[in-house]
Parts: C-alpha cells; sequence; structure tokens
C-alpha cells in the first residue's frame, strides 16, 4: 500500500498544476479540468513520485489539449466543483477585461520564449525542484539555473516591450 | 578565480544551490562572498528574477479546488484490476516458460540430443493440458488449473522442465527450429508475452518516464529490435513481461502488429505524444486493426460497411451488472451517455453512446490498460472501453445491437 498522503499531496499540489496548466491552455476552467485529469491518472498508478509524475502527465495532456483546441467545442467534465464560480472578476465586466488583457501580455510574452525556456520556467513556477526540472526537460541540473536566467530575462523584455507599444498607442 | 555565472547566480536566489555538487556550491557561495562586482550582478539577476516571478503572477487564475473525496470516490468506481492481472500476467509468463520447455523437450526426445527416457515420458501429457488450455482462448487459457503453480505439474514434468530450461543454453541457435506442434503453441505463449511486455512500454509512455525499473529498461532495451521468435523467446524466459497489464494481451493478434508495439517502445514518449498522426478510419479500409500508442490502449475501428451494427444500439451491455449510467456534457448541452459495468471482480467497462454530430473528442483520454472498440452508427459514435482484448470487446459491442 501507498504511504503517500494523497490528500495533503491534493492540497498542496493541485493549484500549482492548474497554474502551471492555465499557462499552457489559457482557460481557467479547462486548466482545472485537466489538473482533475491528471490527478485521476495519478490517483490509479499511485507513481512512486507523484509530484514529478503529475507534472509530466499534466504537460503531456496540455500538448494534447493544444492539438484538439481547434476543434474542441464541449468537453466531458468528470465532476463538478462545490462552487460554481471559479474567476474572481466573474460578474465584473470591467475586471474580467482586465484580466484578459493582463493574460494576453503575459501569454505573448510567453510565447516570445523558446519551448525549453519556456517550460523550465512554468515548471519553477509550478514549484517543481531543478532536479524536478532537469528530468523532465532532459537537462543538466546545472543547466537549469542558465535556462531560467534566460527565460526570465526574455519574458521581461518581452513583456516591457509589449506595455511600450501599448503606451505608444495610448498616445496617439 | 572565475566569476560566477548567471545560471549560478538563479540557482542561488532559487535555492537551488543544494541540487549542485557539493564542490561546486561551496565555489559559488565562497565567490559571492569574495567578489564584489557578482554581488552586483546577484543584486540585478534578483530584480529580474523578481519581475518575472510577477508578470507570470498576473497569469494566475483563481483556483476552485473540487472536493478530494470526490475525485477519489470516481477513481474508486472506474479503477482497473491491477493487482489481479499482474497476477495473471506472472501466470502467463510461467506458462510461457513451461510450454517452450515442454516445446524444447518434444524436439530433444526426437532424437536429436536424448535426454533421459524417464524425464522425457512426461512431457506429452503435460503438454496435453497445456495445449487444451491454450485453445480454450486467452482468459481461460490464463486463469486454467494447468498455470496455478508449478507444484500443480507432475513432478516428472517439472523435472523435464528443468532440464529442458538447461537445455536451452545449448541448443541456442535452434531456437527458430522449433517445428513440433508443442513448440508452436509454446511460441504462441511466447508471443503474448512479448505482447504484454510492449504495452507495460506503451503504458510507461504515456505516463511519466521518472520510475525507471529494470523491467522497463528492458522493454526500452528491446524497443527496436525487430520481435523475432528468439526476442519472443528471451521475452517468455525473462521477468520482462511480468508487471505488463493482462488487459492488453491478445494471444491472436499477428506478427506485424508486435512490430508496431516495439516502434512505440523506442520513441520518446513525449515527442511521440506530439507527432502522433490522427487516425483516420479510411486508414482501415479492409479488416479491424489494432493500434498501441504512446501511453494508450489498443484502439480497434470497426469499419462503416460493417452491417452488423446497423441497429439501435442498447445503452448497456446485456448480462453483466449495470453500476452507473451518466450523461455526458458541459452542463449545457447533452453530448450522450456513459454506462460503467462490472465485467467480473473489480474489472470494469464502459459504453459510450454519443449523440449523433458528436465528435470522439469528448471522451476522456483512453487510460494505459484499457482497450477500446467503437463504430460510428446512423445514431452516433458507439464506444465500448475495458481491460479486455479488442476481440473480447468487439463481441461485447456486438451485443449492444441485439438485431
Amino acid at each position: 500500500m501507498s504511504s503517500i498522503d494523497w490528500n495533503d499531496l491534493y492540497r498542496t499540489t493541485f493549484p500549482e498544476l492548474v497554474r502551471f496548466l492555465h499557462r499552457k491552455v489559457w482557460d481557467a476552467e479547462r486548466a482545472r479540468d485537466l489538473a482533475q485529469e491528471a490527478f485521476v491518472r495519478a490517483l490509479q498508478h499511485e507513481p512512486k513520485k507523484p509530484r514529478a509524475w503529475l507534472f509530466q502527465v499534466a504537460a503531456n495532456l496540455a500538448k494534447d489539449e493544444a492539438r484538439t483546441a481547434i476543434r474542441r467545442k464541449k468537453h466531458l467534465v468528470l465532476l463538478k466543483s462545490d462552487a460554481e464560480a471559479t474567476g474572481s472578476s466573474l460578474g465584473n465586466p470591467e475586471a474580467e477585461l482586465d484580466e484578459r488583457e493582463r493574460w494576453g501580455a503575459v501569454r505573448q510574452a510567453l510565447n516570445s520564449l523558446s519551448e525549453k525556456d519556456r517550460e523550465a520556467l512554468l515548471l519553477w513556477d509550478a514549484g517543481q525542484s531543478y532536479t524536478e526540472i532537469a528530468r523532465q526537460l532532459d537537462l543538466a541540473v546545472g543547466a537549469v539555473g542558465t535556462t531560467l536566467a534566460r527565460a526570465r530575462k526574455r519574458l521581461a523584455e518581452a513583456y516591457n516591450e509589449r506595455e511600450q507599444e501599448n503606451d505608444d498607442v495610448a498616445r496617439r | 578565480m572565475s566569476h560566477v555565472d548567471e545560471g549560478a547566480l538563479h540557482a542561488y536566489l532559487d535555492g537551488a544551490l543544494d541540487e549542485y555538487p557539493a564542490t561546486e556550491a561551496r565555489r559559488i557561495r565562497d565567490h559571492l562572498d569574495a567578489c564584489s562586482a557578482c554581488a552586483e550582478r546577484l543584486e540585478a539577476e534578483r530584480g529580474l528574477r523578481s519581475d518575472a516571478h510577477a508578470m507570470l503572477g498576473l497569469a494566475a487564475p483563481a483556483v476552485d479546488m473540487p472536493s478530494f473525496e470526490e475525485l477519489r470516490a470516481y477513481v474508486e468506481r472506474t479503477r482497473p484490476a491491477t493487482s489481479r492481472t499482474t497476477v495473471r500476467v506472472t501466470r502467463l509468463s510461467w506458462a510461457a516458460s513451461v510450454m517452450l520447455a515442454l516445446g524444447v523437450g518434444w524436439i530433444l526426445r526426437g532424437g536429436r540430443m536424448e535426454p533421459p527416457a524417464d524425464r522425457t515420458s512426461a512431457a506429452p501429457i503435460a503438454a496435453a493440458e497445456v495445449e487444451r488450455s491454450v485453445s480454450a482462448g486467452p482468459a481461460q487459457s490464463i486463469e486454467s488449473s494447468a498455470f496455478e503453480s508449478r507444484t500443480d505439474l507432475p513432478a516428472t514434468a517439472v523435472a523435464a522442465v528443468d532440464e529442458a530450461e538447461v537445455a536451452l543454453d545449448k541448443i541456442g541457435a535452434e531456437r527458430s527450429e522449433l517445428e513440433a506442434p508443442v513448440a508452436v503453441l509454446a511460441t504462441e505463449a511466447s508471443t503474448s508475452a512479448v505482447v504484454a511486455s510492449g504495452s507495460e512500454v506503451s503504458r510507461v509512455a504515456g505516463d511519466p518516464s521518472l520510475e525507471e525499473d529494470e523491467s522497463i529498461r528492458a522493454s526500452r532495451s528491446q524497443g527496436g529490435a525487430e520481435p523475432t521468435g528468439e526476442t519472443a523467446l528471451d521475452a517468455a524466459m525473462s521477468d520482462r513481461a511480468i508487471e505488463a497489464p493482462v488487459s492488453t494481451i491478445a494471444v491472436d493478434d499477428a506478427p506485424d502488429f508486435l512490430a508496431s508495439t516495439s516502434v512505440v517502445a523506442a520513441a520518446d514518449p513525449v515527442e511521440e505524444e506530439s507527432a502522433r498522426p490522427e487516425r483516420r478510419r479510411s486508414e482501415s479500409p479492409t479488416a479491424f486493426t489494432s493500434q498501441f500508442n504512446a501511453g494508450r490502449g489498443g484502439v480497434r475501428v470497426v469499419p462503416e460497411d460493417d452491417d452488423r451494427f446497423d441497429d439501435e444500439p442498447l445503452q448497456s451491455v446485456p448480462g453483466f451488472e449495470v453500476v452507473a449510467t451518466e450523461n455526458i456534457g458541459d452542463g449545457l448541452e447533452f453530448v450522450g451517455t456513459v454506462t460503467t459495468q462490472r465485467l467480473e471482480g473489480e474489472d470494469m467497462m464502459q459504453a459510450f453512446l454519443l449523440e449523433p454530430e458528436i465528435e470522439l473528442d469528448v471522451l476522456p483520454v483512453l487510460d494505459p490498460g484499457l482497450n477500446e472498440v467503437r463504430v460510428e452508427t446512423e445514431t452516433g459514435w458507439v464506444v465500448l472501453r475495458g481491460p479486455r482484448s479488442e476481440d473480447e470487446l468487439e463481441t461485447l459491442l456486438m451485443r449492444l445491437f441485439p438485431g
């Protein structure tokens, strides 16, 4: 029998997994569904290193999602949460617009990164260790810092460039 | 002393130096203590790191966590019987070894390398038991009492098996020349073991390969090899196949199916996932085909012109306990139903009946360990999933069409 405290793991990892997935699929509800699906599989397989396993499965699910996102109109809802409202800005159109703009800016900045740099950054932001990131991206542990340094620099540059462009448009 | 590079500065800021080799970590810390230029760079990188973190934080969604208990209950309802399958495959592996050894014993008795007469005399008797078991079909053969344990065999047969296993090393190249009837049986059983081994690789490919154990490495190492009889024999004689889910064993599958399994085994899981082409109905115009993809079980698509599936389907397969029937949809639109039925023990199958025009992508990803058969009817897709071979699932699928 597994000695993993799944309840605790779920509590600590689920939000990180959703954040990780959200920056890949850019749909909060879908990110939550995929995180659920990753956990369902983890509970079925009971891997020895569940955290790393979960992120690997989540990355694969997000890849699958990207392939089918254009065709997808509906999806199977496995479970319904207690609370239907998921976004803090729900019901407030202005706040929702702000949120979408922010997401758009970050999304565009992230898209300017190479895939490996982006993946490293998202994994780090989701709480993965250098060792876990190295294993998942097939890097040496010593190369993770370099990858993250490059990714952070590029992200900040791309984000600031977009902000600058927006300011220029607003002044015209 | 050389300065610290940017990567090391970020590792320092991220608190990851403990994951570096101890000497390297010590060098970096010592250098940062002593070098004012690097200390300045560290502050600049700290600002950059902080900015990047804040930017990512702007795109953080509010997370609504579903109840863990609900999640666990769902998993319990749909959990495939993994412990049981392991036992069954262990038996199969053992059975393959027995049949292999008996096959060799048969040849030896034929005069080329005559072992002592009292040992080989028991082989045909045991072989008869084995033959009956195998011809009874996959499930029955696996559970046959002939394979329950080694002690169930006559003592002389066990001795013959031991003798034959030892003799295997001697005959080496002659393995491919096995021609006697029992030897053929042995090869078929060994083939099953290879399928089982391949399916284990499929599981690993879809799920992360982070828990490398001996069976996985062994499976990978044979990934690119042709599935020759010798490979099959080797697999049958090792523990490689023991952990494979029995649900994906297909005794009657053709050798070309094995080849495709091996190709998948050699592929990188993530790359394979993204590179895998969409399966099209037109790719299987004439016959049922099997397919193992990374992380997925086999999927068999019934050709459109198969008139056995012309009627409107039942919602569940007659003769099996219905555990649950649920609607599929996003809360706004109904797209079909899923009925979960108990096959036996904890083995469950699911029958998905989708509405007309609804595409298959509304279904959850097929879990490793499960196979799937599907047919598109006038009333929409009908999909059956379960821990059974595609042949068995196809038989069950047909029972949804009583006409």
